[in-house]
C-alpha cells in the first residue's frame, strides 16, 4: 500500500521482572483494514494491548509511527486516536446507551447548568445509527439490550470522541459471549465500521472468525511476531500452525489420531457398570433428565443457553439445588435437592465450573492454594497443612500440564485464561474419584490449550472415571465425547451416539428441531456461517 | 473412594524445584515496613527524651498498655479473615468490662464471674452469627446494630455508673506479673500465636482466607462457608470477653463508657497488620507487629508531650495509611517510593538509552 500505515509500532519489547513477555514486536494498521492479533494464550497479545494503550510501559527502544509521522508510543491514545473495546465492555447495564456513551464523551450542558438531555439523546441516536445499529432504543438500560447492541453501544463509546479524523479501535474477544448467528451480526458491523476508514485490530480465539472477517492477521507465539499473513490466502490450518508451530501441531494432531482410536476402541468394547446414573433430576430449567454414564466413559451434554445443560452441572456438582435429583454414584445413592457441593464431594463427584473468575480460583491465593483448596484435607499432617509436600504436588501438577510461569507460589492473578482453566483442571480432578463433571471447559481457551485439555480429558477418563461434558461448545463435545445427549428446553431431545455425532446432528437437536439427521442437511448451519 | 484416579501420573520428579523466598524480599519494606517505622520511632523518642524514654520501664509500659488494643485487634482480624466486619467487638468488650465488675459487685468469685462473662460474650457472638449468616443481613450495618443492642445491655448492668465494689481480687489477678509485666500481655500473646497457627497453617485457616477472598469458589470446595463466617464471630466475641474480663483488672472498675473507644485503635491496628507479611491478608503476627508500632508509639507521645489529642489523630492517621498502602499492595502500578525508585533504576541502567522522538510536525 502506498499510503503510510495509519499505525505502525516497531520494536516493541517488554519485559517483566527479568521476564521477557514481548520481543521487537512489531504490528501496523491500515486505514480501513480489519487486522487480527492471533495467537495462544499467554504469547504477549495482552501484553502487546495494554502497551499500545498505555496500561504498561514498553521497554525503550520502541518506534511508533503514525501516519508516517514518528510519535511516542504513550501517546497513541491522542494522537492516533486509539480506543480499545475490552471483552467485558465496561458498561454500566443498569444505566442507557445516553448514560453510556456520555460518560465516555461528557454530558451536553443546558442553558441552566443541567444536562441538556434532547441533545444528548440526538446525539446518542446519530452515533449509533452511524454505527449502523437503528433499531436500539437509547432511553431503555442496556441489561435489556442483546449483547450485540450492548458491544455496539461500547464501540459507540469509544469512537464518540473522534471528530473527522478516524483512529485506531482495539477489539479484544468481542464475540467471545455471543452465539453465532448475533457473532455474524456483529462482524458485519464491524466491516462497515472498517469501510468508514477506522483501523480495527481485531482479537480473538474463535479463528473461524478471524479469517471469515479479516484482511490480515499478525500471529504471536511466545512474545514474538511469528509472521503477518494476509488471512484471504491461508486457511485455518495454517494459522494453527503459525500460531503452535509445526512441531507441536503435528505432535497434537497425532495425539488426536490415538485418542481417536481409543473412543472407538472404549466405543465398541464391552461397558462396565454405570458408574454414575441419574433418573428423574428437575430443576429450574431440567424438566427430569436420566441418563447413565459408565466408567471411563466420556458423555456430553449440548444445549443452547438456556436448555439445562449447565442447571445439569451445577446440580451434579451439588452447586445448586433443584427440585428432584436422585442419582447413584458407583454404589452410593445421593440426593441433589439440597444443593451442597460437600455431598457431592464426598461422593467422588467433582465440578469443574464454567466461571473460572468467580466460581472457580481466587485470584489472590497461590497456584498451590487454589489448586490444594478442595482437597485439603489429604494434605493435611497431624495438626498442620504439609506444605512441602502442597507446593511439591503443585508443581508436579504444573509440569504436567504446561501451566507456565512453573511458581507454585504465584497468584492466579498473574496467569493466562488458558493456564487458569488448567489450574482448574489440577484442582478437580484430585477430587474426581468417580465422575468429572466439566462444565464449559474451554471458554476463552486458545487452540494449543485447548487440544491440551482434551487430550488430557481422555487420559483421565481411561482411568475409569466417569465424565461428564456440559457445553455449548459443540466443537469439544465433537472432539472427546463417546455419547452426547442433546438437550433442548430441559428435556433430553436425542442420545447421539460416537459415530452419528456431527456438527449438523447436534445443532439440529438442541434447536429443537427433532428431524432426523439426514433430513436437515443444511438448515441450521447455513444460520451459523 | 477408588483412588485409579491417579494411576497414569507419571512418578515425581528426582528433583522438586526448591522454593526459596530471596532475603530482599523478606526484609523489603512492603513486607515489614512496620518494623522499620519501629526502629525510627524508638530512634527519635530515645533523642527527644533521653532520660525517660529508653528504660525497663518503657518496655513494660508500653507491653501493658497494647494488651488490650492488641487483644482486641486479634479478635477483629478472625472475621476479617473470613470476609465479615465485626463492628460490636468494642461493645462486646464494654459489656464484658461493666458484667465482670456487676457480678463481682454481687458477691461472685472472680472464677465465676469470668466464666459467666464469656459464656455472655459467646451469646454476642451467637447473635451476631445469626443476624449476619442465617439472616443474611450485611455484616457492616448487621453488627453495627446488634453493637447498639449491646450497648444498651452495658447502661442496663451498669445503671450507667462505674462499678468498683468488690474488685480488688480481680485486679490481683490481672495484676499478677513476670518483672513487671502482667497476665494480660501474656494472654495477649498467647492468642497471638494460636491464632498465627491456626491461620497460617491449619487445614481452617486455608478454608478461613478461602471464604473470606471468594466465597462463592471456597464453597463449590465444599468449604461451609456459613459456619466458618459464624464461627469467627464467636472466636472475636470470645477474645473481646476475655479482653474486657482482664480490662476490669486493670482498671479496677466496670465502666459504661471503657470498651467502645477500643474499637477504632482494634481496626488500626488489624488493616495495618494485613499491609505485613502476607501481602494484604490479615494475619496474626502482622497484627501483633502493628500492635507493637502503634503502642511504642503512643506511650512515646505520652512522655514526651501533654497534648491529650495526639494519640487520637495519630490512631487516625495509622488507619488511613493503612488502608491506602493495603490499596496499592492491590493495585498492578506501585505507589511505593521505593518500588518507584527501583524500577526508574532499571530503566537507567539499561543499555539502550531510550529514544527521544519528537512529537511535533
Amino acid at each position: 500500500m502506498s499510503e503510510p500505515a495509519l499505525l505502525s509500532v516497531t520494536n516493541v519489547s517488554k519485559t517483566f521482572s527479568g521476564q521477557l513477555a514481548l520481543k521487537d514486536v512489531h504490528l501496523d494498521v491500515h486505514a480501513g483494514e480489519v487486522h487480527a492479533l492471533v495467537g495462544q494464550n499467554g504469547c504477549g497479545k495482552s501484553t502487546l494491548l495494554k502497551i499500545l494503550t498505555g496500561y504498561h510501559r514498553a521497554d525503550p527502544g520502541a518506534r511508533a509511527l503514525v501516519r508516517g509521522r514518528p510519535h511516542s508510543l504513550h501517546e497513541l491514545l491522542t494522537v492516533v486516536p486509539l480506543r480499545a473495546v475490552h471483552q467485558d465492555l465496561g458498561l454500566i447495564l443498569e444505566l442507557n446507551a445516553i448514560d453510556n456513551i456520555g460518560f465516555g464523551t461528557g454530558f451536553q450542558r443546558s442553558r441552566h447548568g443541567g444536562i441538556a438531555w434532547r441533545t444528548q439523546l440526538r446525539r446518542t441516536v446519530s452515533l449509533l445509527e452511524q454505527l449502523g445499529v437503528n433499531d436500539i432504543d437509547p432511553r431503555r438500560p442496556l441489561s435489556a439490550a442483546t449483547q450485540v447492541e450492548r458491544t455496539m453501544v461500547a464501540i459507540a463509546r469509544a469512537v464518540s470522541t473522534w471528530d473527522a479524523r478516524r483512529g485506531v479501535l482495539i477489539l479484544d474477544e468481542p464475540t467471545s459471549s455471543l452465539p453465532d448467528r448475533e457473532a455474524g451480526e456483529l462482524a458485519r458491523l464491524i466491516r462497515d465500521l472498517a469501510k468508514t476508514g477506522v483501523g480495527i485490530i481485531y482479537v480473538s480465539h474463535a479463528l473461524s472468525e478471524v479469517t471469515g472477517l479479516a484482511d490480515r492477521a499478525t500471529v504471536l507465539r511466545e512474545g514474538t511476531v511469528v509472521d503477518t499473513v494476509p488471512v484471504a490466502s491461508s486457511s485455518e490450518h495454517d494459522l494453527v500452525e503459525l500460531m503452535l508451530g509445526k512441531e507441536k501441531l503435528a505432535h497434537l494432531e497425532q495425539l488426536e489420531v490415538q485418542d481417536n482410536s481409543y473412543a472407538h476402541r472404549s466405543a465398541a468394547g464391552p461397558r462396565s457398570e454405570p458408574m454414575l446414573a441419574a433418573s428423574n433430576i428437575v430443576g429450574k430449567e431440567l424438566r427430569g433428565i436420566s441418563f447413565q454414564v459408565s466408567g471411563g466413559e466420556i458423555v456430553g451434554f449440548a444445549g443452547l443457553a438456556g436448555s439445562g445443560h449447565l442447571e445439569l452441572a451445577y446440580a451434579l456438582g451439588g452447586a445448586r439445588r433443584v427440585v428432584e435429583g436422585a442419582i447413584t454414584v458407583g454404589d452410593r445413592s445421593l440426593d441433589l435437592t439440597a444443593g451442597r457441593p460437600i455431598t457431592s464431594i464426598t461422593a467422588g463427584i467433582a465440578l469443574v465450573p464454567p466461571d473460572r473468575t468467580r466460581e472457580g480460583l481466587i485470584s489472590t491465593l497461590s497456584v498451590a492454594a487454589n489448586m490444594s483448596l478442595p482437597s485439603i484435607m489429604q494434605l493435611r499432617g497431624r495438626l498442620f497443612v504439609r506444605r512441602r509436600q502442597e507446593r511439591e504436588r503443585a508443581s508436579q501438577w504444573m509440569t504436567d500440564l504446561e501451566i507456565v510461569p512453573h511458581k507454585p507460589e504465584a497468584k492466579i492473578a498473574t496467569l493466562s485464561g488458558g493456564n487458569r482453566q488448567k489450574v482448574l483442571f489440577a484442582k478437580w480432578v484430585t477430587m474426581a474419584t468417580h465422575a468429572l463433571v466439566l462444565a464449559e471447559p474451554t471458554v476463552g481457551v486458545d487452540v494449543g490449550a485447548r487440544l491440551q485439555i482434551y487430550d488430557f480429558i481422555r487420559q483421565y477418563a481411561t482411568s475409569g472415571v466417569a465424565v461428564v461434558i456440559c457445553s455449548t461448545d459443540i466443537t469439544d463435545l465433537l472432539a472427546v465425547c463417546d455419547r452426547v445427549y442433546a438437550l433442548y428446553a430441559g428435556h433430553v431431545v436425542r442420545e447421539i451416539p460416537r459415530d452419528e455425532l456431527s456438527e449438523h446432528v447436534v445443532l439440529a437437536a438442541i434447536s429443537g428441531l427433532a428431524t432426523p439427521a439426514t433430513a436437515i442437511g443444511d438448515s441450521p448451519s447455513e444460520e451459523q456461517t | 473412594m477408588t483412588s485409579t484416579a491417579k494411576s497414569d501420573r507419571p512418578p515425581v520428579q528426582t528433583s522438586p524445584p526448591t522454593f526459596h523466598t530471596p532475603w530482599r524480599t523478606r526484609l523489603s519494606v512492603e513486607r515489614i515496613g512496620t518494623v522499620y517505622l519501629w526502629v525510627i520511632g524508638v530512634a527519635v523518642f530515645s533523642a527527644w527524651r533521653p532520660h525517660i524514654f529508653p528504660n525497663y520501664l518503657t518496655v513494660v509500659g508500653v507491653l501493658n498498655s497494647v494488651s488490650i488494643p492488641g487483644l482486641l485487634a486479634l479478635a477483629v482480624i478472625v472475621p476479617l479473615a473470613a470476609g465479615v466486619f465485626d463492628l460490636s467487638v468494642g461493645y462486646t468488650l464494654g459489656l464484658a468490662n461493666v458484667l465482670t465488675a456487676s457480678l463481682l459487685a454481687d458477691g461472685h468469685s472472680v472464677l465465676a464471674a469470668i466464666v459467666i462473662t464469656l459464656a455472655v460474650s459467646l451469646i454476642v457472638g451467637v447473635v451476631n452469627g445469626f443476624v449476619v449468616v442465617v439472616m443474611r443481613i450485611d455484616s457492616f450495618i448487621g453488627t453495627l446494630a446488634t453493637g447498639s443492642l449491646i450497648l444498651a445491655l452495658i447502661l442496663q448492668v451498669s445503671g450507667n455508673q462505674e462499678i468498683t465494689a468488690n474488685v480488688t481480687k480481680i485486679q490481683a489477678f490481672a495484676g499478677r506479673n513476670l518483672h513487671l509485666i502482667t497476665l494480660p500481655v501474656f494472654v495477649f500473646f498467647a492468642v497471638a500465636i494460636v491464632l498465627w497457627l491456626v491461620l497460617d497453617y491449619s487445614v481452617t485457616g486455608r478454608r478461613i482466607y478461602a471464604t473470606g477472598l471468594g466465597r462463592e469458589q471456597a464453597r463449590l470446595a465444599g468449604i461451609k462457608t456459613g459456619k466458618l463466617q459464624f464461627s469467627s464471630f464467636l472466636v472475636s466475641a470470645f477474645i473481646a470477653g476475655c479482653a474486657g474480663c482482664l480490662l476490669t483488672g486493670i482498671v479496677g472498675a466496670g465502666s459504661p463508657t471503657a470498651g467502645p473507644p477500643y474499637l477504632i485503635p482494634a481496626f488500626a491496628a488489624a488493616f495495618l497488620g494485613a499491609t505485613q507479611l502476607k501481602d494484604g491478608l490479615f494475619n496474626s503476627i502482622g497484627t501483633v507487629m502493628a500492635t507493637l508500632l502503634l503502642g511504642t508509639l503512643n506511650v512515646g507521645l505520652a512522655l514526651a508531650t501533654s497534648a491529650l489529642w495526639a494519640p487520637d489523630v495519630f490512631n487516625g492517621i495509622v488507619l488511613i495509611a493503612a488502608l491506602g498502602l493495603r490499596v496499592t499492595q492491590t493495585s498492578a502500578v506501585s505507589l511505593n517510593p521505593l518500588a518507584r525508585l527501583r524500577a526508574a533504576r532499571t530503566v537507567l541502567r539499561h543499555p539502550k538509552p531510550p529514544e527521544r522522538v519528537d512529537a511535533t510536525p
